[in-house]
């Protein structure tokens, strides 16, 4: 199927708007706290929607794989814990 | 009552109920189960009572009393005591009290009354006591404990449950408005004060636990009789073993021989939907990144969620009925051999959903070191995002044929789920052996009565689970697959170029690179670049499988389910190989951030990291030297 210019211009705008999203996605989901904090702040700035702002306040991080398992991803924002006794 | 809402915490035993009434009260869909141990933080939700005012309700990991000893227990404690920073104790609490175990459960209740605060007791499973034969005098026992007593169910608000009553012409009442009531009456300034007293000594609360009751609970006995005649035969030495191991296998053989059906409708809608992209799709980045890239890796991975949802719909029946507590027995002596603690079971067995949780629920164990070592061995157990990887090889290279009354397919997944768990036992010993030596710790685990698997806790898990699943594939999963398209698919082939476009690709160099460290265990240069990917989550090498396979693609082949080429791609040495490497996979970006947040420490997720892909490495390579030397390869 032969593309329009206009569909090819619109093909790079939407896949390199796609790429880089899931970049800063998986930025902030899988690298430590110290490099998303940074990230999550100048984030915070942006003009976004209340729900997604929620969702990137540092204490908000997932606990865990996210996968929720025994509750662990809705539960309260983790506590810094002793490990040692 | 205040602007603020005022806050009643949920206290009392392990496994009493807790969880479920705190879902029953608030509407939430914690995680519940038939055994102790499974909260543990603290989680909180609000109810709006008839008058529109709102009760804060907080849900406590389970303790035996006011003196913790170990981290979970402390939470309790301390949120009790107002002693968590920027957390102001309750105004209230509700101890929740399993009606057919009060003798345990009692003392836990007298000692929460030396803190003089407003307080109602929550006769909950009356149920399964009326059940049991067991009368129990409500009235005689408030006025024992000079404290309202209000009779709950907080399961039984099940689909079957609530149709038997409507059957018989009346709603099921669960006790819930009943004790909202009466929790609100008792943080009116009209109830009575109640002033805090001195914690009595262990003699005293047994005398007054004996007194009460003596006066509530006259004939107390027959109660266990059938749970001991059925753990006669679950808890034998060798009976019950061979009903675990025969369990085991059923599931797994269910695991294959259910799901085909399922499997092969997702796998039609995935083929069709990656042909009409195609067709529909002018040639180009986009059609490539749609059909390649998200529907090959993603329709990779979500073809196994029929078998992710059968395996936990035996593992929520067995839970449920209170089995897995009685398993956790069985296996004891033989944790205690590998130096294990008793109490390392229950967060063992939730590493087999995710060694998330599991590691979390270590906080349950008081010794550091046995803390340690069970925190190290969880992500050997078998978690369930290793499922696809096993299905994957074993759909591919394992016939389905049948020896004896199995199917050689489930037996294969038990043995590999088998030799997760002795990998785990045969670290454990070396670990306890030559690092983290420390005295055993017996199993101290109040075996819960059983029930019939509650129909509504069966069905929420398995929508809970599907959702998970599903999540994990719409956000990481996918974005992981587009920029491994990207990768995959950028820079473009050279002109001339012969291979495919792949090969010239970032993740191509990536591939080569990598290839050179595992081609010694059979692993091409396509399974290379899946572990790279997999880090972020386990299955998500196969997505990357998927992806990777379909842009290798050229000329006239088209994208195919993932499971013929490799089939036809990989030798039977490097299948088995693959399947080796991932029994010790270390790869779980997660895992290690929750050990690092529950050691506080970085070096112990590094030792995780570093002994695992040892494990892993060795284990591969001695397969696939095994395999190749056998199948001639």
């Amino acid at each position: 199927m032969p593309a329009h210019p206009l569909y090819e211009l619109v093909e790079v705008v939407v896949v390199t708007a796609l790429v880089l999203v899931c970049a800063l996605y998986c930025t902030l989901r899988l690298a430590p706290a110290s490099v998303t904090l940074p990230i999550r702040n100048a984030l915070l700035c942006l003009p976004l929607p209340v729900a997604l702002k929620s969702k990137l306040r540092p204490g908000q991080q997932a606990t865990g794989c996210g996968a929720g398992c025994d509750g662990c991803a809705s539960a309260a924002p983790p506590q810094p814990r002793q490990g040692r006794p | 009552m205040s602007a603020t809402p005022a806050c009643i915490a949920l206290v009392g035993n392990p496994n009493c109920g807790k969880t479920a009434l705190f879902n029953l009260l608030t509407g939430a869909r914690q995680k519940v189960a038939n055994y102790a141990g499974v909260t543990v933080e603290r989680k909180q939700g609000s109810v709006t009572l008839a008058d529109g005012d709102t009760l804060s309700i907080v849900d406590l990991p389970g303790t035996y009393s006011l003196n913790p000893t170990t981290a979970d227990e402390a939470v309790t404690h301390d949120v009790l005591m107002g002693l968590r920073p920027g957390e102001p104790a309750p105004d209230g609490m509700v101890a929740v009290v399993d009606a057919t175990n009060l003798r345990m459960n009692l003392r836990l209740v007298l000692q929460l009354r030396t803190l003089g605060k407003p307080m109602v007791v929550a006769l909950n499973m009356m149920d399964v006591a009326r059940a049991h034969g067991l009368q129990i005098d409500v009235a005689r026992l408030s006025q024992e404990l000079d404290l309202p007593v209000i009779e709950t169910v907080a399961v039984d608000n099940s689909l079957l449950g609530n149709w038997l009553a409507r059957l018989r012409g009346r709603e099921l009442d669960n006790g819930r408005e009943a004790l909202l009531a009466a929790a609100r009456q008792a943080l009116s300034r009209s109830a009575p004060a109640r002033h805090a007293t001195p914690l009595p000594d262990q003699l005293t609360l047994q005398l007054q636990v004996k007194r009460v009751l003596a006066a509530a609970v006259p004939q107390a006995a027959r109660v266990q009789r059938f749970n001991h005649k059925l753990d006669a035969v679950v808890m034998h030495p060798v009976w019950g073993l061979s009903l675990l191991a025969l369990l085991l296998m059923l599931v797994f053989q269910a695991v294959f021989s259910w799901a085909t059906v399922p499997m092969d409708a997702i796998k039609e809608i995935v083929a069709w939907l990656g042909t009409a992209i195609k067709a529909n799709l002018p040639a180009g980045m986009l059609q490539s990144l749609l059909a390649d890239g998200v529907v090959a890796g993603l329709g990779g991975v979500v073809v196994f969620l029929p078998q992710i949802l059968i395996l936990f719909f035996f593992i929520l029946l067995l839970e449920d009925s209170g089995y897995l507590p009685r398993a956790a027995f069985l296996l004891d002596n033989l944790m205690g051999k590998v130096g294990l603690s008793g109490r390392a079971f229950i967060p063992l067995l939730s590493s087999f959903a995710c060694a998330v949780p599991g590691i979390m629920a270590t906080r349950t164990i008081p010794n550091w070191r046995d803390r340690l070592a069970t925190i190290m061995v969880a992500p050997l157990m078998t978690c369930s995002a290793r499922l696809p990887i096993y299905a994957l090889l074993i759909g591919a290279f394992i016939p389905p044929q049948r020896v004896g009354w199995f199917n050689l397919q489930g037996l294969t997944l038990f043995g590999l789920y088998v030799a997760g768990i002795v990998s785990a036992m045969t670290v454990a010993w070396v670990f306890k052996r030559i690092w983290m030596r420390s005295s055993y710790q017996p199993l101290m685990l109040e075996l819960p009565p059983y029930r019939l698997p509650n129909l509504r806790n069966v069905l929420l898990g398995l929508w809970q689970r599907a959702i998970i699943f599903l999540q994990r594939v719409g956000t990481i999963i996918f974005a992981v697959m587009v920029l491994l398209w990207f990768l995959a698919s950028f820079p473009a082939a050279p002109s001339g170029a012969t291979g495919a476009a792949i090969q010239y690709s970032f993740a191509g160099m990536i591939g080569h690179a990598l290839e050179v460290v595992f081609a010694p265990i059979g692993f091409n240069w396509q399974i290379s670049i899946a572990l790279v990917p997999g880090m972020a989550a386990r299955e998500v090498a196969v997505s990357a499988l998927g992806t990777v396979y379909a842009l290798s693609a050229s000329g006239e082949e088209t994208a195919q389910a993932l499971s013929p080429i490799i089939a036809h791609g990989w030798s039977l040495a490097t299948a088995y190989a693959l399947l080796a490497w991932y029994v010790f996979a270390p790869q779980c970006i997660s895992t290690l951030v929750v050990v690092k947040r529950e050691t506080n420490s970085w070096r112990y997720p590094a030792l995780m990291a570093a002994y695992l892909f040892a494990l892993a490495y060795l284990a591969a390579f001695i397969t696939y030297r095994l395999a190749a030397a056998w199948t001639g390869v």
